[in-house]
């Protein structure tokens, strides 16, 4: 087809629009026009590569005829919709992946997903009528795959911030704010709340006479002891260097005392850490439990303190209870 | 700095246009969504004069649940508009007449997020039509977005006077038939658009006057 070259107009200069078609035609976005029965009107070259269904394939004929696995219903009324309204409309590949599906179509880069697609809806409005409405798609795969990586990473690092780097279990920041939770829930259920705050015995002898990996491996042996000697619902945190708290739900103290002595003799248990025989290491341990009178998160993880602290007055490698009778550790 | 605000007769006559214009805007709502639909008299402010926080601040709006989309318009005079829900909007999304949704049907969060966008655009280009159409101006959209949360949206619509730009908000409240959900429209039109519109404005009353 031959075109007349584009020489200036006078007055105000304008796209012949033969040019114009040719735009809508090349440009890379998807842009179909269609009646109000559901009759193509236009499909541009964009839309012919990626669907393999050529202009003289699709125009002409109807929309839900010729794409039986485009939604009808919803698409029959949101075009409507456009038409009666002579509004705009929208759909995000955040709600809704794609309009039409098509592979992946980049052989270099691409992956195994369909095309993410935002699509505009726009009315074309002539003499206070709307007369067709052109839909144009937009590739949004880019977008789609940066926000993917972005929401993994994002909850990649959420996960790593409230974890203890050696041992994998939480951190302390992570403890207080759980401990102030399970108090609130603990309340309003009337439900029990024990903690247990358990250290390792004569750790400074471990480093110096193993150095600090085998310390690190005690360290890393506890906690393992920790989560699999206590339940599921239960919650273990390396509080500082060698010391752990765990917060055990709807465990009573006299409960929470059986478990803290099954951790203690699992622990002591020799166990294989970078030396040639078996180490043994003890552990330490205080219990408390949440009472009416608790008056803070604080002040239950000082209780589990004294208590510790009484544990290894009395010789280490055992577990005390709090005694808030008498504001001191029993045995 | 100068700053062309309307003169009164023109806010009056932008008042009456901006009347007729959203009822019509109402009727056309009412065939699209299937059912009654109340627009209330917009109110016409300019954003120096009016606190926008405190059309927030009685019955279902004080509470702390509320649901809001921004859109922007662009065109023969450009602005964005704003729609604000009261929480229970929620429990009627998945009954809405014409967005094809089996009664009873649970719906997904993407696909409430998409009703709710949907409803959003819908009721939001109405209201822009409905000042665009009366002053012959023809506006065109860019997509809806939601506010992330609803603090952020309380902080939005609590900004003082001083931080809103120069300009009018259009407000109108919207209700659909039997929906117990409160919703309220804000469109803001800023400095630069208000010339359009003056001229628009200047161009009716002038044909008026001369008819």
């Amino acid at each position: 087809m031959a075109l007349p070259p584009v020489e200036p107009q006078p007055g105000l200069p304008r796209l012949p629009i033969a040019l114009l078609t040719i735009l809508v035609d090349r440009i890379n976005v998807g842009i179909l026009t269609v009646a109000a029965d559901g009759t193509v009107l236009q499909w541009n070259r964009f839309l012919h590569a990626h669907t393999r269904l050529s202009p003289e394939e699709v125009i002409g004929g109807n929309l839900y005829e010729r794409f039986s696995a485009l939604p009808r219903a919803w698409l029959e009324q949101k075009l409507r919709r456009v038409f009666l309204l002579k509004t705009f409309a929208f759909t995000s590949w955040r709600q809704r992946p794609y309009l039409f599906r098509i592979e992946d179509h980049r052989p270099l880069t691409g992956g195994s997903e369909p095309m993410r697609q935002d699509c505009a809806f726009i009315p074309l409005v002539h003499d206070g009528e709307v007369r067709a409405v052109s839909i144009v798609i937009i590739d949004v795969t880019d977008t789609y795959e940066s926000q993917t990586r972005l929401d993994e990473t994002l909850a990649t690092l959420a996960a790593q911030s409230e974890r203890d780097g050696l041992t994998g279990v939480y951190n302390r920041r992570k403890l207080e704010q759980v401990l102030e939770t399970e108090i609130q829930r603990a309340r309003r259920y009337r439900q029990e709340l024990s903690v247990l705050m358990f250290d390792i015995d004569h750790f400074k002898r471990v480093n110096d006479t193993h150095g600090h990996l085998v310390g690190d491996e005690a360290i890393r042996h506890v906690a393992t002891k920790a989560v699999s000697t206590l339940r599921a619902t239960d919650f273990v945190a390396r509080y500082g260097g060698e010391e752990f708290v765990a917060l055990l739900p709807g465990e009573a103290v006299s409960g929470a005392l059986i478990a803290a002595e099954r951790l203690r003799e699992a622990v002591a248990k020799p166990f294989a850490a970078l030396v040639e025989i078996p180490l043994s290491i003890t552990i330490s341990v205080g219990v408390t439990g949440l009472r009416p009178d608790t008056a803070a998160a604080k002040m239950l993880l000082a209780e589990a303190d004294q208590a510790l602290y009484a544990s290894k007055q009395a010789g280490r490698d055992r577990v005390t209870a709090f005694d808030p009778l008498t504001a001191s550790a029993v045995h | 700095m100068t700053t062309p605000i309307l003169s009164p007769e023109k806010l009056d006559a932008l008042q009456e246009l901006v009347n007729i214009g959203m009822g019509t805007a109402g009727a056309a709502l009412a065939e699209a969504l299937g059912g009654f639909v109340g627009l209330a008299v917009p109110g016409i402010d300019l954003t120096n004069r009016l606190n926008v926080a405190a059309l927030f601040d009685v019955g279902s709006w004080a509470e702390d649940e509320l649901e809001a989309v921004h859109q922007p318009f662009f065109g023969a005079f450009m602005g964005e508009s704003m729609i604000v829900f009261d929480g229970r909007v929620h429990a009627h999304l998945a009954n809405l007449p014409g967005y094809a949704v089996a009664p009873g049907a649970e719906l997904s969060s993407a696909e409430q997020q998409e009703v709710l966008l949907d409803l959003a655009n819908v009721v939001i280009g109405a209201c822009v039509n409905g000042i665009a159409e009366p002053l012959q101006e023809i506006v065109s959209f860019a997509a809806p977005a939601r506010f992330g949360s609803r603090s952020e949206i309380r902080t939005f619509l609590s900004r003082d006077a001083a931080a809103w730009h120069q300009g009018l908000i259009v407000n109108v409240d919207f209700k659909l038939e039997a929906r117990s959900f409160l919703s309220r429209v804000l469109v803001f039109l800023p400095e630069h658009s208000l010339q359009r519109i003056d001229a628009a404005l200047t161009r009716l009353l002038d044909g008026l006057a001369a008819g």
